[in-house]
């Protein structure tokens, strides 16, 4: 059986939902995603399941497609806080996700709001997670290739602590998250990219500075995480098909280079008009 | 996509193999992020608790070529029982924690006793077991890095993490957890060590008189 074949008014075992992927269980809740859709469940006294939900990915709209049996039911939306509901990865796996929202800066509202598995990891980020934890002394450093297309030797340097530092200032488009308008015709997708496709300047999309979110935990979903956001606000009607996360490191010299360690494309790309910022949340997170 | 692979083996004297287990590993912790964090931001502080249950703050670099989170998720380390300096200087001071420097068993994985479950808020494995030669200690080697290696056609790249666990006059020793124990950055020139990631290990792995625990860490990424 797979989710979408699940029926409102039905009883289910925990076992069948749980043989899906993507799976946050809660004390009384399950939430089951298939790839376009979440579907939520919830248990009754006799122990059986019910689905009581589905939606789409928008963590603000929690409760469309509600059953209508279960309607007037009151329900504890404080376990379904947005806040509470991360999306996930399989358990076990240390991902990111990206979360795009584009908002009207004259009215707040957001117009468009989208949250996706970040899937490219690329090679500078795991030869850099290697100098990190092998602290990778100067006489034997990585050979990591930097977003100028040059090889150079990362290793960690006594008290620079640079490596994986990604905090761009306003408008600095070489660093921290940067946007991008190639949709992979360009520049394809693949392990060994080091530099993103065609650069949106600030020019056209104005750069924030980076902000950050603490790190977070929590016991009942098993997940850990950390944000990183940066605004662009559209000074023309433009079209971001690309996403990528840069950040410094210190080469055996002693000078700070710069390494891209995630590229993402948009399938579709995201419309940001005149006007409006769009919000890239990189949600980089782990679940137990 | 990034995930780990956990590969347990477990030898006799000899180095003949007589158990292996490779499974995708599940538990990095929230300490994963949190030493991270200083390095990624630059200038936030955070402040969490090391292996000993102890508060500690871990801090960013404020001042270019003065200091840093520089040995923030380290986990090469030296064998047991001996100490483990890292440094922090460019004109070759070293130092840990002042004085005193930490032991090659307090860095690197480690291994324990204690099945219990999983979270990502545990600061350090439920019940770790001891370096040392006698009943219920296990000698801890050093712990390296190595297989870094990069497939581009195969889209794919990974380094591995390993240890070795010798019970060298010790009784049978059931190993239940898994871990990884990283210094952070606390600002002046010193480190503390944190839990960045926990594996339980059901049903344990019996470690006798004589035998030898290989535990790997395998990193991977996938595009």
């Amino acid at each position: 059986m797979e989710l979408k074949d699940f029926k409102f008014g039905e009883h289910y075992t925990e076992e069948q939902i749980k043989g899906k992927a993507n799976i946050i269980s809660l004390p009384r809740f399950i939430i089951a995603d298939s790839p376009s859709t979440r579907y939520w469940f919830e248990v009754d006294s006799d122990g059986q399941w019910h689905l009581i939900a589905f939606n789409d990915y928008d963590p603000k709209v929690l409760v469309r497609n509600l059953n209508p049996v279960l309607s007037e039911k009151p329900i504890e939306v404080g376990i379904v806080q947005p806040d509470d509901i991360k999306d996930v990865l399989v358990p076990g796996e240390l991902g990111a996700m990206l979360e795009l929202t584009v908002t009207d800066d004259k009215t707040g509202k957001i117009i468009e709001h989208r949250v996706m598995k970040s899937k490219s990891f690329l090679q500078q980020f795991i030869q850099l997670l290697y100098v990190k934890m092998a602290l990778s002394p100067t006489s034997a450093p990585v050979s990591v290739r930097d977003t100028g297309n040059t090889l150079r030797n990362v290793a960690e340097v006594g008290k620079k602590g640079y490596t994986f530092d990604t905090t761009a200032a306003i408008t600095d488009v070489t660093y921290g998250i940067i946007i991008g308008s190639d949709n992979g015709g360009v520049y394809p997708l693949a392990m060994d990219n080091y530099k993103i496709g065609t650069l949106i300047p600030n020019a056209t999309m104005n750069y924030s500075a980076m902000l950050y979110g603490n790190p977070g935990g929590d016991a009942g979903t098993g997940i850990s995480q950390i944000t990183l956001t940066r605004n662009f606000t559209a000074t023309a009607p433009t079209t971001v098909n690309e996403i990528a996360l840069v950040c410094q490191a210190v080469d055996t010299t002693g000078t700070v280079r710069k390494f891209m360690i995630i590229r993402d494309l948009i399938a579709g790309g995201i419309a940001v008009p005149n006007g409006t910022t769009l919000t890239v949340n990189y949600r980089l997170q782990a679940q137990v | 996509m990034f995930k780990t692979i956990l590969t347990l083996e477990r030898f006799d004297e000899d180095m003949r193999l007589l158990e292996k287990r490779e499974r995708e590993s599940r538990s990095w912790l929230k300490h994963f992020f949190d030493e991270f964090y200083p390095m990624t931001s630059f200038t936030q502080l955070v402040t969490i608790n090391d292996i000993g249950g102890v508060a500690r703050t871990l801090a960013a670099c404020g001042i270019m070529n003065n200091a840093g989170p520089y040995c923030n998720l380290q986990v090469v380390s030296s064998p047991g029982n001996t100490g483990l300096f890292v440094p922090i200087s460019q004109v070759g001071g070293y130092d840990w924690n002042g004085a005193t420097p930490y032991r090659g068993e307090d860095v690197g994985i480690v291994v324990g006793t204690n099945n219990g479950g999983a979270s990502p808020l545990q600061d350090a494995l439920l019940s770790k077991i001891a370096h040392g030669e006698i009943a219920g200690q296990l000698l801890y080697g050093g712990c390296e890095l190595y297989g870094l290696t990069i497939n581009v056609p195969g889209g794919t790249g990974q380094f591995s993490i390993r240890r070795y666990f010798t019970n060298v006059l010790g009784g049978a020793i059931a190993v239940a957890e898994v871990g990884l124990y990283s210094p952070g950055y606390n600002a002046t020139d010193t480190c503390y060590v944190f839990c960045i990631h926990r594996e339980v290990v059901a049903p344990a792995v019996t470690v006798n008189n004589g035998e030898i625990l290989r535990v790997t860490i395998t990193p991977q990424i996938a595009v």
